[in-house]
């Protein structure tokens, strides 16, 4: 009867996994055992297969060699079939013995080359980012973070990918409620593919439609070291260099590791620099309308006369030159990110000096539009977390518009109902504009 | 279904709100700035004002431009009036928002201020830091004065005052706003600085003092300075003295800085009405016409506290005989006297009041090393 099932698992396992050239089914003999194995061979790593399984095979006692599979440390029963299945789908190698389906796991890693930090960089702080892999990854952090109290458990998302994540705590900092939180919002997220962070976070938000990031995205280690030592929970993705921190509130997009790394009074300075870049990409568009088409007075006469006079040629309404300066620069951005990097820097030479020269020679601009486009392109790029500098790229839109129509009263109403939004957000339970992140005193 | 619904509602709702939006979205470009709005008495017999505007052409090239404006004037019996025919003759929308100097002809002034002003503190878009003057011999002189020094029209107008540019003791800056106050303030007299047209430039050095209703006296240069000290709008002034009382010499000159000014009304049931003014002034010597040795200065310390107290006396009993009050003795007998009948009480002890002024002066150094 064993025997019987045993037939049927493999026969079913080959069913399934159908004729594929890289499909490894192979029966060995040896003097006195017979085992079947059955693995993918690129996902395997078939040297590691051999020196810990075929040898032994060979040279050890039926008995011996059964109790040596299972004692090794990769090595696991499994009773469900379709486990077997999605075990030798993510690199393990199944072997029946006896009767027995055992699975050991020699997942071949190609891409777990640690490279450089890119998306998040500072200048003298750690330079290397995470890697795709989520092994180096946890080996990174571990390194970072060596805290008997760090607890990692693991769950698979997707329907079809079966991603590995992962759950990284401090069990002495973080709330319990936190984590429970996480582990049910995880259960619920229903997905084929699961292959970036960014993904990930918009299943795990309550609503549907957001802006503003309410989960970090980071690249960084020790970002993550710093965050769990808050008391935080990260996620870990297999497949991506990002991961994710729950709860972030917006404080913490707007900070920079190098903050942390810098001396007192400089890194005050810099987050100040942030708020006034923040403000300027936000504001300056919408100011620059509300000033010049509904409150002159608010510049002084030598500025008004310039600006009047910078924008006697133009043929359209500021607005619509604000807008299409905008457009030009949204588009630049885009097609930069986009564009191979070996070509990016053309895209950006023509885009922004000979468009904005051209346009203003041709008077389709005027002068201090360009200041105000290139301002706000610039300032845009200081808030160091992307999710948030993208948010506020769109942010700029509403508030520009509200003031096209109802002058600096709909810019003060667009600031108050943005503040009034933010702070109806939450990240995982915590208020969003919540401005210092206290551990829960509760926590254990 | 409903959320379509509802989206539509809210679309709805977006859309009537921007009909609201009636006529405030005026591009920069579309308004002609004016820079500085004169009134001067009309020429046509049956006009009561004539009322020009300096409305500021902006410079198309922002390096080396040259100030271009145009001064558009209409004559008629009320500014109102004035300013809606000057609407129909410039092709944009007149901005007043940096209408920041309001210039009245030395004729208007002499007649009747309040109905030349009352429409200045109505309209929202004048500002009321707005500089006020009077201009001599008549506001279009100084309206339509091209000086060489300026970039922008009227510029040299907004740095005479307020310390922005110059800072000299005769000029005395007035905002519309403190002018109203002073004017419709009971205890405290409107004053006005005079702006004098010359040939390529004006001079403000003197300043012309109101009572509520018309011009009723124009200070000498010298008066101009005390009363600026008085007012306490000058911190730093130069004092001439004499070397003898009734000398016609100078002595020497004390360059003043730090000049402080109290000044108290004393109202004794038995004595006269005393107003006691008391004046502390550190200095040093900026130009003397015989040797002053740093060892022997209480000689002309006493002499210069002697001629100061007697200079600010002149200039307060002069103020007194007209009845004029623009340092604001009343007011502060007031604000120190709950009493419904203060005014007719201030205007009797004004009449008879007696001023005490003590000046204090220390001379800091000579000027000179040893």
């Amino acid at each position: 009867m064993f025997f019987q099932n045993k037939a049927k698992t493999e026969d079913w396992l080959m069913e399934q996994l159908g004729s594929s050239s890289d499909i490894i089914c192979r029966n060995i003999k040896s003097a006195n055992q017979k085992a079947t194995i059955i693995y993918i061979n690129s996902l395997c790593d078939e040297v590691n297969l051999h020196k810990e399984v075929l040898k032994p095979f060979y040279e050890a006692s039926p008995q011996e060699f059964t109790n040596y599979i299972k004692s090794l440390p990769n090595a696991k029963t499994v009773k469900q079939k379709e486990d077997i299945l999605t075990a030798i789908l993510q690199g393990g190698a199944a072997i029946s013995l006896n009767g027995e389906m055992l699975i050991v796991e020699f997942e071949k890693v190609v891409n777990n080359n640690v490279g450089e930090a890119t998306v998040e960089t500072v200048i003298q702080g750690p330079q290397n980012a995470l890697t795709e892999d989520i092994t180096t990854n946890l080996n990174q952090i571990r390194h970072r973070y060596p805290q008997a109290s760090l607890r990692i458990k693991s769950k698979k998302i997707g329907r079809q990918s079966q991603t590995k994540t992962m759950i990284l705590y401090d069990e002495k900092l973080a709330s319990p409620d936190l984590i429970e939180g996480i582990e049910k919002s995880l259960a619920n997220v229903d997905i084929a593919v699961l292959s970036a962070a960014g993904q990930l976070h918009k299943q795990l938000t309550t609503q549907k439609r957001t802006l503003f990031p309410t989960m970090m995205i980071t690249e960084r280690p020790d970002r993550i070291a710093y965050n769990l030592a808050e008391g935080k929970a990260v996620i870990v993705i297999d497949g991506t260099p990002f991961v994710l921190i729950t709860p972030s509130v917006f404080y913490d997009f707007m900070s920079s590791m190098e903050d942390v790394y810098q001396s007192f009074w400089i890194s005050r300075f810099i987050v100040l620099l942030r708020y006034m870049g923040l403000a300027i990409s936000l504001l300056l568009p919408a100011f620059y309308i509300g000033v010049t088409a509904y409150n002159p007075e608010f510049f002084r006469v030598q500025l008004a006369l310039g600006i009047a006079g910078s924008r006697a040629g133009v043929p359209y309404p500021a607005f619509l030159e604000v807008l299409f300066m905008l457009l030009m620069m949204e588009l630049l951005t885009e097609a930069s990110v986009r564009l191979p990097k070996s070509i990016g820097s053309t895209a950006t030479t023509v885009g922004g000096l000979i468009l904005g020269q051209a346009a203003v020679e041709a008077g389709l601009v005027s002068n201090v539009m360009i200041i105000i486009v290139a301002a706000v392109a610039i300032s845009n790029f200081v808030i160091p977390i992307n999710a948030m500098s993208f948010a506020m790229r769109v942010a700029k839109y509403i508030l520009l518009i509200l003031t096209i129509f109802f002058g600096m009263v709909g810019l003060v109403m667009g600031v108050i109902g943005l503040v009034a939004y933010l702070a109806n957000l939450s990240s995982s339970g915590q208020p969003y504009l919540k401005l210092f992140f206290i551990r829960s005193k509760d926590s254990k | 279904m409903n959320r379509t619904k509802r989206f539509s509602l809210f679309m709805i709702l977006i859309m009537l709100v921007l009909t609201l939006t009636s006529c405030g979205y005026k591009d920069i470009d579309k308004r002609a700035f004016v820079v500085t709005i004169g009134v001067d008495k009309a020429e046509n017999e049956n006009k009561d004002y004539k009322v020009m505007l300096k409305i500021a052409i902006p410079p198309t090239e922002a390096k080396g431009a040259k100030q271009e404006f145009i001064v558009s004037e209409q004559e008629s019996n009320s500014i109102t009036d004035a300013v809606r025919m000057i609407k129909s003759k410039v092709d944009k929308e007149l901005d007043f928002s940096h209408a920041k100097a309001i210039i009245y002809g030395e004729d208007v002034v002499n007649e009747d201020i309040k109905g030349v002003l009352d429409w200045f503190i109505r309209r929202r878009d004048i500002q009321k830091i707005a500089w006020v003057g009077i201009g001599k011999p008549n506001a279009e002189e100084i309206l339509k004065m091209e000086r060489k020094v300026e970039l922008l029209p009227s510029n040299s107008l907004f740095l005479s005052f307020g310390k922005t540019g110059t800072e000299s003791v005769y000029i005395v800056s007035e905002y519309l706003f403190d002018f109203r106050r002073r004017l419709t303030e009971r205890g405290i007299d409107p004053i006005l600085p005079v702006i004098e047209a010359k040939d390529q430039f004006f001079q403000i050095k003197n300043v012309a003092v109101l009572n509520t209703d018309k011009l009723k006296m124009t200070l000498s240069a010298e008066e101009t300075k005390f009363l600026n000290i008085m007012l306490g709008r000058v911190e730093n002034a130069d004092i001439r003295v004499k070397a003898e009382a009734n000398d016609e010499k100078d002595a020497y000159f004390l360059s003043g800085n730090a000049i402080t000014v109290k000044y108290k009304v004393l109202t004794n049931q038995k004595d006269a009405p005393i107003i006691k003014v008391d004046l502390h002034v550190d200095g040093v010597i900026e130009e003397a016409m015989k040797r002053i040795s740093e060892k022997h200065l209480e000689k002309p310390t006493k002499l210069a506290e002697k001629q100061l107290e007697k200079k600010v006396k002149q200039l307060l009993e002069k103020l007194q005989e007209e009845q004029l009050d623009p340092v604001g003795f009343g007011l502060k007998y007031r604000a120190t006297h709950l009493n419904e009948k203060d005014w007719d009480e201030w205007k009797e002890i004004y009449a008879i009041a007696e001023f005490q002024v003590h000046a204090d002066i220390s001379i800091e150094g000579t000027g000179l090393l040893k």
